[in-house]
């Protein structure tokens, strides 16, 4: 495969990553807010504890969600450089590791921070305990990849700038 | 002493100027000024074969070498260092 037929490769999964972002971000609003809201106004009166307690919990199960939005938001740009032509360096290696940063969000959210969170809203405080499941594993595992590989891709930039120094 | 590129004497004495040169040989002017500076790192074998045939010279006549034994120290340093 050519640089070029990289490049355009690229650039077609820009629009269809940023498709993909707006659709998602418009279902999220609207299933864990909108949605919430609207079933929350009609039981109860707005801004009253009952009224946020009936969105918190949907809040709460949207992270993991919104956490994973961050990451097809990171693949949106990285597209957008490739499809530019930026194929290794520093900012190509950045936005991998971006990438691989929300996908460990995305695990940690899962595991940690939405059983913590939901045991403070169902009254039992203190730590939730950490909840392992194959989601939040095969997060960790493919964001601590895609670190890895943000960090090779730097390591290529360096080597490709490296060979451009020879005519 | 590093190896000195003496493109400019082999250009000046074929009355050459070092954009057709570049334009004859496929390399930018900005590569070619950069290789007749010596600011490249090293050159390809097939780039050196396109200048002597677009200039009609042999490799020793484009690159210049005075002995210096400190360039056997800096090798040996950097195989110790991979």
């Amino acid at each position: 495969m050519t640089d070029r037929s990289l490049q355009s490769e690229a650039r077609r999964l820009e629009v269809a990553t940023l498709i993909a972002l707006v659709l998602l971000s418009v279902g999220l609003v609207v299933r864990y807010l909108l949605l919430p809201i609207v079933a929350a106004l009609r039981e109860t009166v707005p801004g009253s504890w009952e009224f946020w307690s009936l969105i918190g919990p949907s809040l709460i199960q949207a992270l993991p969600a919104f956490a994973l939005l961050g990451a097809v938001e990171a693949t949106h740009k990285l597209f957008g450089r490739l499809g530019k032509g930026e194929l290794f360096g520093d900012a190509v290696g950045k936005g991998v590791r971006g990438i691989g940063g929300s996908l460990i969000w995305a695990a940690l959210t899962v595991a940690v921070i939405v059983p913590w969170l939901q045991a403070w809203v169902d009254g039992k405080y203190g730590f939730g305990g950490v909840h392992l499941d194959p989601v939040s594993v095969a997060l960790a595992v493919v964001g601590a990849a895609m670190l890895m590989l943000g960090r090779l891709l730097k390591r290529a930039g360096a080597m490709q700038s490296e060979l451009e120094r020879f005519v | 002493m590093p190896v000195v590129v003496t493109l400019d004497v082999a250009l000046a004495q074929r009355k050459k100027k070092g954009r057709e040169l570049a334009a004859e040989i496929g390399l930018s002017e900005t590569q070619l000024s950069l290789l007749r500076s010596g600011k490249v790192r090293g050159v390809r074998f097939d780039t050196l074969a396109r200048l002597c045939a677009a200039l009609g010279c042999k490799p020793g006549d484009l690159l210049d070498y005075d002995f210096d034994p400190a360039d056997l120290e800096r090798r040996a340093e950097e195989d110790e260092g991979a």
